[in-house]
């Protein structure tokens, strides 16, 4: 007995996306920037085969997040500006062999409000030709006091919060240009403008 | 040793210089399970399987000139046009704002090594991504069809609507191909937009993702 003529299957192959020629819009909203100590006794975890581990921690009181132009709402969007304290940060990096890093950023800012944001990114940073076996040369150390050598990186965090001041940030995924200084092959401080894509 | 006195960093009133240079776009077609399968646990949660290109159509390409890369350092490097053969994706589902996206994908191109790139990022629907897993889903803002889909539904007619939606990433690239090595070496972000495709029964939703991705400097 025949039953309800079947439709065909859809083709689903025949729905991938056209080749494009134009751009997809974007816009880059400045959130807020933050200033991050590192403790200068790093946990080193040891050599492994390709590369070395070691876990970075951020100095609890001289890290802080803020607005560079102090405004108290972020431009454009009218929520509340973030400011605080930086007061958990860990990087767990792992420099490869061929001079790549590999990080796991996790931190948590307390607003002055009390708010608690958390924010995590994974990075990954070009050491440079020969960048690796120079970071861990007893020798020829990278950067001095005087002159500390400055390297820029571009991270891609993301935050959680409760707070409802703040639920805004759940929903972004942000961009953080940096600067890093490293004084004799130690990472010593971080500053990054973190900003929201949209 | 003493220790060295940190010098007085204070708070900046400047904003370190920025810049995002275009690297390439990379387009996704995803398919999800028919609604039933879609809860797991005490989530909605959805796995997303991705869907080879066939002929023509490859994942990523330069939507503007050759297929190389130039950054500031004037260097010219090779954009890989590649083509996905394995992807795959899990969303955790919610009735309102974005998702977590945490995708891997492994492209060919024209040498027997391929292309591994590790995603993670945000996704937003219009109406909330909760709707994915409704067999029954509200109705969508009407769109006009996509290039796809004027050239595939002439008479068979198997997605009558979008919901579109916008996605951000940032991805991780492994590449033995020494030409196509630097992808190793930087982190991307993209940005993109999404659509949800919904079928008219039995067929399977479908998810599109293209993104622009670009490195930043």
């Amino acid at each position: 007995m025949a039953g309800p003529a079947a439709r065909k299957p859809a083709n689903i192959v025949e729905q991938h996306p056209a080749r494009r020629s134009t751009f997809v819009d974007r816009t880059l909203l400045y959130l807020f920037s933050y200033d991050v100590e590192v403790e200068r006794d790093a946990q080193t975890v040891g050599f492994f085969p390709g590369g070395v581990r070691f876990n970075m921690l951020a100095h609890r009181n001289k890290s802080r997040a803020y607005n560079v132009m102090r405004d108290r709402t972020v431009a454009g969007v009218g929520v509340p500006a973030i400011s605080g304290e930086l007061d958990w940060g860990t990087d767990w990096s792992y420099w490869r062999e061929d001079d790549i890093e590999f990080s796991h950023v996790r931190m948590t800012i307390t607003t002055d409000e009390g708010d608690t944001i958390y924010g995590s990114y994974p990075a990954v940073v070009y050491l440079g030709l020969g960048g690796f076996r120079r970071l861990v040369s007893e020798k020829d150390k990278i950067g001095t006091e005087d002159k500390p050598v400055v390297a820029r990186f571009v991270t891609t965090p993301r935050f959680q919060t409760s707070s409802a001041p703040y639920l805004w940030l759940n929903d972004l995924q942000c961009v953080g240009f940096g600067r890093l200084q490293l004084i004799r092959s130690e990472f010593r401080r971080i500053s990054y403008d973190v900003y929201g894509l949209t | 040793m003493m220790p060295v006195p940190f010098p007085n960093w204070g708070e900046r009133s400047w904003l370190h210089d920025k810049s995002l240079q275009y690297v390439m776009s990379l387009d996704l077609l995803y398919r999800l399970p028919i609604p039933p399968e879609a809860v797991a646990g005490t989530s909605t949660r959805l796995p997303l399987v991705a869907v080879p290109p066939d002929g023509e159509p490859v994942t990523t390409y330069r939507t503007v000139g050759p297929m190389l890369f130039k950054s500031n350092d004037n260097i010219e490097r090779e954009v890989p046009q590649a083509r996905v053969v394995h992807g795959v994706d899990s969303l955790e589902l919610k009735e309102e704002g974005a998702v977590d996206l945490n995708g891997r994908l492994r492209l060919e191109i024209d040498t027997v090594e391929a292309i591994s790139i590790a995603y993670t990022g945000k996704l937003e629907l219009d109406g909330g991504t909760l709707q994915l897993a409704s067999p029954d889903p509200p109705a969508a803002r009407p769109s006009p069809p996509s290039a796809a889909e004027r050239r595939s539904h002439q008479g068979t007619q198997s997605y009558d609507r979008r919901i579109l939606g916008s996605a951000f990433i940032s991805t991780r690239q492994e590449v033995a191909i020494p030409r196509y090595r630097w992808l190793t070496y930087n982190q991307l972000v993209g940005v993109g937009r999404a659509a949800a495709l919904v079928p008219l029964d039995p067929d399977p939703w479908l998810l599109t993702l293209t993104f622009d991705l670009y490195l930043g400097l």
